[in-house]
């Protein structure tokens, strides 16, 4: 009962410091994948970016050779095209993108794409001047507005991250002095439980030697309380019955020393009055009466110590024993008189 | 029960580390690995070896044209065991510049382009592909919108007109009809507006920016299939040739010439072939001969005096 106690108080100790270190991990977690995440995002988005300013000069750069006959084929042309469409598709994956700002600056890029397009492919293709001027005009001017437009997108972005780190910091620091003030109390309340846990045992314990001390001083008639519903309790029950059944025992021999007392009582001072008055009546007979007087009276003085004898032992409240001699064991009537605790 | 217990205390310590741990090392949101797009280009396992180059013709919207031709340009490379490589060429002279100096080893062609590579290059037509709806040919025509007023060829006098050169559809056809429409050396003859694909061609009159427009007819039936609220009025339509044809290079190996003309006749029998084939907008192909050509061959006799003035830059080419 007292492990299941004792269990009982360290389980939710141990599960609330779990709990705690869990916490305290999943929230330093967060906060760190939050500053990964913006890192990684306003990175991509930048490269991205750069990605897409790069690829347009790239297009504008085919187109110019394709014009000038240096390049007839559109592969790397194509190619091109489909990685500046491929980026502005994954524009949207980041949430970055989704701010209002940043997401105006997008759509109008989106927007511009498909004439864009259609204005590198005419120009790839056309073979009329007044359609490559056109064209060129065209693709020229979307080309600049789509460069333009990935100047302020790269600008947001870095703002926005920067906010966004502040911002990550600032709680980053509120969560640090929450985590020190949660694992304070965390430690005070583990030593408040130890020490209850301690208490469970420790006052049993000094009862019980208490108790063992009374009973080393013959005090049978001290008894032990403990409510704890536990081991302890069991021990203090089982002291308690010991205790009791030395009290019984004690009582028991003082009454048969007292019953042993009043037959001596009874036997030798009907002996003794026989013999204190056949001594009164050789006394008046005696012939030398000095001599014969004092050996009366030594005989009388033993006659005396006989009856305190008895008398101590009818007033025996305990039994108490002493050396007679090396090994054997006697009563120690002056002591047995005495009473408990002297 | 000793054992039970020590067992279970180990494995809710074990549990306990393993929590903190896996707390410890959770990995970052998915979401912040952004992946790249795949491009479409090279998305196929491709074997190693020679590669295959086939050259392709800008005939519409290049970027759509080219995804349709890797579908089938990565299948033939599993069923030839070789790469294939896709080489768009800005113009139609282009292609045929590339079979001449051995750019590419074979190429899609109009008809007009195929008849001039075989003429002047030896090519051998191999096959040429049957649409989903069965079509194999095509048409040249004249087309104006729904609501323009011309009626007829001889009103183009003055007009612009929107072609496609070295095609048959947008060049040598219309030339034809304006030269037997005596519109060639008027001083009002129509103003040639050279675009550089049938679609831009349709799209230059569809926007009102050329009063009338030459092409092929399916990419017409194709667009007013798109774009059912576009309306137009064809003037004239010329006899039917062979859709853009798969032409090979003469130097090319007679065994890799039967193994590429194999692989595309036998596409549509295997489901990845079908595939591949319905992406690039085909049922299958079908074999294709010179003979084919005549209506072309034709055109070509009736302006074969005239014929510099196409500036074609090529003499023309001659039936075999």
């Amino acid at each position: 009962m007292l492990r299941r106690k004792l269990m009982l108080n360290l389980l939710p100790l141990l599960a609330m410091l779990v709990v705690t270190a869990a916490a305290a991990i999943w929230l330093l977690q967060g906060v760190l994948r939050e500053l990964t995440q913006i890192d990684q995002q306003a990175w991509s988005v930048v490269e991205r970016v750069n990605e897409l300013s790069i690829t347009v000069n790239s297009i504008e750069v085919d187109l110019y050779e394709i014009h000038v006959g240096r390049e007839r084929h559109l592969d790397r042309l194509i190619q091109a095209v489909d990685q500046l469409r491929g980026l502005m598709d994954e524009m949207p994956r980041y949430e970055i993108i989704h701010q209002p700002r940043a997401w105006s600056v997008y759509e109008s890029m989106r927007d511009r794409m498909p004439r864009f397009e259609a204005d590198v492919a005419g120009l790839a293709t056309a073979q009329d001047r007044g359609l490559i001027r056109e064209h060129t005009e065209s693709a020229l001017a979307n080309a600049v507005a789509l460069r333009n437009d990935t100047l302020p997108l790269s600008r947001f972005v870095r703002d926005h991250a920067h906010g966004e780190q502040q911002s990550l910091s600032s709680w980053f620091r509120w969560l640090v002095l929450g985590l020190t003030l949660a694992f304070v109390l965390s430690i005070n309340v583990s030593v408040m439980v130890l020490l209850r846990m301690a208490g469970m045992v420790l006052r049993p314990v000094d009862r019980l030697v208490a108790a063992a001390r009374e009973l080393g001083n013959e005090r049978f008639d001290h008894r032990v309380r403990v409510e704890q519903h536990d081991e302890f309790d069991q021990l203090a029950a089982a002291y308690n019955r010991m205790a009791e059944q030395l009290e019984v025992s004690e009582q028991r021999k003082v009454e048969v020393l007292g019953q042993v007392a009043l037959a001596m009582n009874h036997e030798l001072n009907n002996a003794m009055a026989t013999i204190e008055m056949q001594l009164q009546l050789l006394g008046r007979h005696a012939g030398d009466p000095e001599n014969l007087a004092r050996r009366l009276r030594q005989i009388r003085q033993s006659l005396q110590r006989m009856s305190e004898a008895v008398d101590s032992l009818k007033q025996a409240r305990r039994v108490v024993l002493t050396d007679y001699i090396e090994g054997v064991k006697m009563l120690d009537l002056r002591r047995s008189m005495e009473p408990v605790g002297v | 029960m000793k054992y039970a217990r020590l067992i279970l205390m180990t494995s809710t310590l074990g549990l306990l580390v393993g929590l903190l741990v896996w707390l410890g090392r959770m990995p970052a949101d998915p979401k912040l690995s952004p992946v790249r797009p795949k491009s479409a280009i090279g998305a196929a396992t491709i074997p190693a070896g020679q590669a295959l180059r086939i050259g392709i013709i800008p005939e519409r919207d290049i970027f759509e044209q080219r995804k349709r031709y890797l579908a089938l340009a990565d299948e033939l490379a599993v069923e030839l065991d070789r790469p294939v490589e896709l080489v768009t060429c800005s113009s139609y002279q282009g292609v045929l510049q590339d079979l001449a100096e051995k750019h590419v080893d074979a190429a899609f062609l109009g008809s007009l382009v195929a008849v001039m590579a075989v003429d002047r290059l030896g090519c051998r037509i191999l096959v040429k592909p049957q649409g989903v709806d069965g079509h194999t040919t095509y048409r040249g025509t004249i087309f104006v919108r729904d609501d323009s007023p011309i009626r007829r060829i001889e009103e183009l006098s003055g007009r612009s007109l929107a072609m496609v050169r070295t095609t048959l559809g947008g060049h040598l056809y219309p030339m034809v009809r304006l030269f037997q429409a005596g519109l060639t050396d008027s001083p009002q003859s129509p103003r040639l507006v050279w675009c550089g694909t049938h679609d831009e061609a349709i799209e230059q009159v569809i926007s009102g920016k050329a009063d009338a427009g030459a092409a092929k007819d399916i990419r017409l039936e194709a667009i007013e299939r798109q774009h059912p609220g576009v309306k137009l009025r064809r003037l004239c339509t010329g006899s039917a040739v062979p859709e853009n044809a798969l032409a090979v290079d003469a130097s090319m190996s007679r065994q890799l010439q039967d193994q590429l003309g194999k692989a595309l006749l036998t596409m549509h029998d295997s489901p990845a072939g079908r595939a591949a084939l319905e992406r690039f907008g085909a049922a299958r192909f079908q074999p294709c001969r010179i003979e084919e050509y005549d209506a072309v061959f034709d055109l070509v006799d009736a302006v074969r005096d005239r014929w510099q003035r196409l500036n074609l830059d090529a003499p023309a080419p001659n039936r075999r």
